[in-house]
């Protein structure tokens, strides 16, 4: 008898563990899905959500779904039946893979513009007594051996975009330029976030050079302890590609009205006006005023490397399973 | 009619299809349906039929085959001698050595490959024999089960009566031993090379983007590549080739197979070379199994070179700056895990139970609904996770995205084990007890209730305990099905162990620490009640 | 009370029983003999209801219970290994047919009590059944038997595997608690002397 009441007890309590774990009491949030480093809670630009969500009644939660690459295949993947309400950070590189795939109800809207440029580590340098690279083929200079992290062009963006850059630099020329970045020892991290807080020089690791943002230097300003006036690292202007986010609702979501409000939102100069010092992009509505480190150490690139959507969109996959195939053998 | 009775006293046929249609219809909803479109879709890709030709694809093939063959070489090999050990011999500790020589095998796969990143040096991560050294540390038990059981049924006076012609132990070994065991050297060399092919766990932690197989290459097409039509070609070519292994096996079992009359039972060793090779041999296989998990305890006490427990202090979502974090929630994981966990065990052992009560009772027509019950043992979790995905795409059976077809998937990968385990209870309970109740005034179906089911429900934990192990440690499937946002521990594990190192990488062996340890127990838990027998 | 009439049973090749003709009265105790295997035990089962005949009829008390289940004919059996319940304690194994009938827990203790006292088994209630002896287990299967009452009781070699004390003791106890009931009892056996010390006529078969 008490062997069965205890077993009772363990599937009434499971039950209810499960029957609570689930669903958060009150009216269901709005699920913006978003990458990695979207941040989920803590820095302003969640505050200018909550605010939102205050005014309309409509909260938000922001669900990340890990790189680039792997959020679009599985809103692709969901595609009619998706895991969210609103989709946000699918750049120019990804964007075919997102169209092809169904994911969005209707045309996204530019969310914020960024370069990807490989960052140095300036410090670093100084006290190696090495001449920072300035172009994509010093990076295959014997010089710099093993000094660059690159990131995985099928799983991330800024991946992506600098495979790209280096398809529009070398054209068809590009796999041997690639064979060289491999000689050279180039490291390749699975995300932005591997490669910029763990293999970079100023998060510890041993790469001095890697593939980020132009608008990462005055994140290190921001964030330097003890405070600092001058950014430690600098980009290498002539590596830049010119990088385009989107935002836009998913197609086959429940609340298809709402979901358009907070696209509106997140495009409004109250919410860009955060993008700078959080997410260090350059937001998509010109009206915002950008702050003036951004002013004084972001790089925004006067001829970045650029390619065609059409271009993009035909041979992306064909591009990366080259890159797969020629970075495993 | 095969009932000598002529039917006088069966279970109503209402009864009978009550137990039989609940895991019909799940067993044919969520693993014939999907196989059968993964089939369909394959004859319909013609264009897709082309990465099987792929460039990546067939250096990937020729690596999944190889190192399976070679795994399973290693696995036989290294296996032969605690076979002997446990079949042969007699001592004190050898019900000890028979219950941890299955333990690498019951654990979850992310466990073992976090194990061997421990244990092994930073330069052996991505090469094959380190991939190779695990997937033989998981099979001995295989062996050891399989062959065991066989050279336990080896007659001494067999080996005495060619001992007395004049053979010596290496032609005894060779002429007598071998040929005998032969067929179980076969069921189990097949079963180590459909394990080693199908690598998914193992491979994605301890191998890189050159050696991966196949396995992986489908979730890799499914959830990377967006090339879902790949990943279907290459996991039904999967299904083909591995079919045609186990038929192969097969084959050489039926060819071969004899019965041998006679007393084997172990012997004791007497003499002193005898004695310290038994003790060796106990030794060494101790210290081969405990090695990798003890290495796997200590590194998760170092952060960076250095004695620490803030890999298991820092179980909040570390944060990099502010508000971002690594993507990874440790605590939110185990939430994960354990909900998931009670759904697909009350499922498995609800189907389960269920399957085995219906297979009892329709005995020979039963047969089916038992190869049904034992299917996804031979399809892989990640086909049986990919076969979901594609099939529950379109309305009014859209269910991507729905939180329950990860328990789902997990319970299925369970079924075959809690099955199995009733199945084997039922199979002690003579025919002639249901007529001794009968024949006290009992109706059919009272007599299969007191003198079956009350007889069933002793297994039910422990089969509730296996299945709730196979669901936390379960890879494959809960990896194509998977939400957005929620990783369950094997998620979470692989995600923070890709990490090149830090604290990261000691969160990833703390946490797999701490779920070789939930298996552990539960498997433990199961193996005594199975083993205490209670009538 | 039972009238066994030109029963027929072909298993495979063999014909097992052939046109079998049989009659036991009420409170009789008839032992059928013969060698192993000539299918006085299929007989048994017969009677039962556990295997169906090819051609022929069971009538007990009168009512053709040739298509009647087994456990609406009123007959009880002890099996030659017992078929004890090993889950269930010596009570609730002798209880089951009284808690089949859904008599209250009073009067089955009443009756539990009684029937082990009746064989010889005083005390044995709480007893588990993988602890009992050839013999106990035996008698246990009797008390079981008999509580619920038979209107025929069928025994598949009563006294086999137990040694020679303990066979007489049990064929005398058996045959007093059969007499002392007034049971109708149809047993099988090979020995002839068992059959001799129990019943009050034989019936040779084969």
């Amino acid at each position: 008898m008490n062997r069965r009441l205890a077993l009772v007890a363990v599937v009434a309590s499971a039950t209810s563990l499960v029957a609570c774990s689930d669903e958060p009491a009150g009216p269901v949030a709005l699920r913006l899905l978003a990458y990695d480093s979207f941040p989920t809670e803590g820095t302003p630009l969640n505050d200018a959500l909550d605010a939102w969500a205050e005014r309309t009644g409509h909260t938000v939660e922001v669900v990340t779904a890990g790189d680039t690459g792997t959020m679009v295949t599985k809103a692709a993947l969901t595609a009619g039946n998706p895991e969210a309400d609103v989709i946000w950070g699918v750049d120019n590189t990804w964007l075919s893979a997102a169209t092809d795939g169904g994911i969005y109800a209707g045309e996204p809207a530019v969310a914020d513009i960024g370069d990807v440029c490989v960052n140095s580590d300036l410090e670093w340098f100084d006290a190696a007594g090495l001449t920072p690279p300035t172009t994509l083929d010093d990076l295959v200079d014997p010089a710099y051996r093993g000094l660059l992290a690159v990131q995985d062009p099928t799983l991330s963006s800024p991946g992506l975009a600098f495979l790209l850059a280096t398809i529009a630099a070398e054209g068809d020329a590009w796999p041997d330029y690639w064979a060289a970045l491999r000689a050279n020892d180039v490291a390749v991290a699975d995300s932005w976030e591997t490669a910029y807080y763990e293999l970079f020089t100023r998060a510890g690791g041993d790469r001095p050079l890697v593939v980020s943002y132009g608008s990462s230097p005055p994140a290190e300003v921001v964030f330097a302890d003890p405070p600092r006036d001058d950014a430690p690292t600098g980009v290498l202007e002539q590596t830049c590609f010119r990088q385009t986010e989107y935002v836009g609702t998913l197609a086959g979501t429940d609340r298809p009205d709402d979901a358009a409000e907070l696209v509106d939102f997140l495009t409004s100069a109250e919410f860009q006006a955060e993008l700078p010092l959080t997410l260090f992009v350059v937001p998509a509505d010109p009206t915002v005023e950008l702050p003036q480190v951004f002013v004084d150490f972001a790089v925004i690139a006067e001829t970045p490397w650029t390619m065609e959507p059409a271009d993009i969109a035909a041979h992306r996959q064909d591009w990366q399973e080259q890159w797969t195939a020629l970075m495993a053998g | 009619m095969d009932r000598p009775d002529g039917g006088l006293n069966r279970l109503p046929r209402t009864v009978v299809a009550g137990l039989a249609t609940p895991p019909t219809a799940v067993i044919g909803l969520f693993v014939v349906v999907p196989a059968t479109v993964l089939a369909v879709r394959t004859v319909d890709l013609g264009a897709a039929r082309d990465v099987l030709f792929a460039g990546r694809t067939a250096s990937l093939a020729w690596f999944t085959l190889w190192q399976a063959v070679v795994s399973t070489v290693v696995s036989l090999a290294v296996g032969m001698v605690p076979a002997h050990l446990v079949a042969r011999r007699r001592f004190r500790g050898v019900a000890a050595i028979r219950a941890l020589i299955v333990v690498p095998f019951m654990l979850p796969t992310v466990v073992t490959g976090a194990a061997f990143l421990a244990l092994l040096p930073t330069t052996a991560r991505g090469t094959w024999w380190a991939v190779v050294a695990a997937h033989a540390y998981v099979n001995v038990a295989v062996v050891v089960r399989i062959v065991g059981a066989a050279w336990e049924t080896i007659p001494h006076d067999l080996i005495a009566a060619a001992r007395t012609l004049g053979a010596s132990s290496v032609q005894v070994a060779r002429r007598i031993v071998a040929p005998l065991l032969l067929p179980a050297i076969a069921a189990a060399g097949a079963v180590v090379f459909a394990f080693s092919a199908t690598s998914f766990g193992i491979v994605r932690i301890l191998g890189d983007t050159g050696t991966s197989t196949i396995e992986a290459e489908v979730a890799r097409r499914a959830l990377q590549y967006g090339d879902v039509g790949g990943a279907v070609v290459l996991s039904v070519a999967q299904l083909v080739v591995l079919a045609a292994v186990a038929g192969l096996a097969a084959r050489v079992r039926r060819r071969h197979a004899t019965v041998l009359r006679g007393d084997a039972t172990p012997t004791v060793p007497r003499r002193r070379p005898d004695r310290v090779r038994v003790a060796l041999g106990a030794t060494v296989t101790t210290l081969v199994v405990a090695t990798p998990l003890a290495a796997l305890t200590l590194m998760s006490l170092r952060v960076d070179g250095r004695w620490s427990t803030r890999a298991w202090t820092s179980w909040g979502a570390g944060e990099i700056r502010p508000g971002i974090s690594l993507g990874i929630d440790p605590w939110a994981s185990v939430r994960a895990s354990v909900t998931t966990a009670i759904v697909a065990t009350l499922l498995a052992v609800g189907i389960g139970t269920l399957a085995a009560l219906a297979i009892d009772e329709m005995r020979g027509r039963g047969r089916w609904l038992e190869v049904g019950a034992m299917l996804p043992l031979a399809v892989s979790g990640v086909t049986v996770g990919l076969g979901m995905l594609v099939t529950f795409a379109v309305p009014p059976i859209d269910w991507r995205g729905e939180w329950w077809l990860v328990p789902v998937g997990q319970s299925l990968v369970g079924l075959p084990f809690v099955t199995r385990l009733v199945l084997g209870r039922l199979s002690v309970v003579d025919s002639d007890q249901r007529n001794a109740a009968l024949l006290l005034g009992a109706t059919p179906i009272r007599a299969w209730w007191e003198v079956v089911v009350r007889r069933v429900a002793p297994v039910l934990a422990p089969a509730a305990a296996l299945a709730a192990a196979v669901s936390l440690g379960e890879f494959g499937a809960t990896t194509l099905l998977s939400r957005t946002g929620t990783k369950t521990l094997p998620l979470a594990i692989e995600g923070l162990l890709s990490r090149p190192g830090g604290l990261p990488r000691s969160q990833g062996l703390a946490l797999a620490t701490m779920l070789m340890l939930a298996t552990g127990t539960l498997v433990a838990l199961a193996e005594r009640s199975t083993r205490a027998r209670r009538p | 009370m039972l009238d066994v009439r030109d029963l027929t049973l072909t298993l495979g090749e063999r014909r097992i029983l052939d046109h079998l003709d049989l009659h036991v009265g009420s409170g009789e105790i008839v032992a059928v003999l013969g060698p192993s295997g000539v299918g006085k035990t299929t007989l048994l089962r017969v009677v039962a209801g556990l295997v169906a005949p090819d051609s022929g009829t069971v009538e007990i008390d009168g009512h053709d219970v040739t298509r009647l289940p087994t456990h609406r004919r009123g007959v009880g059996m002890v099996f030659q290994d017992d078929q004890l319940f090993p889950h269930l304690d010596v009570a609730a194994n002798v209880a089951f047919g009284p808690r089949m009938r859904g008599t209250g827990a009073a009067e089955i203790g009443r009756l539990v009590t009684a029937a082990l006292g009746e064989v010889g088994l005083d005390g044995f209630e709480t007893r588990r059944v993988d602890t009992l002896s050839g013999g106990e287990a035996r008698r246990v299967a009797l008390a079981r038997s008999l509580v619920a009452a038979p209107r025929i009781l069928l025994l598949d070699e009563p006294l086999t595997g137990l040694d020679r004390q303990r066979r007489d003791r049990l064929a005398s106890d058996l045959a007093s608690v059969l007499r002392a009931r007034h049971t109708t009892a149809l047993l099988v056996t090979h020995d002839p002397a068992e059959a001799e010390a129990i019943a009050d006529r034989s019936v040779t078969l084969g």
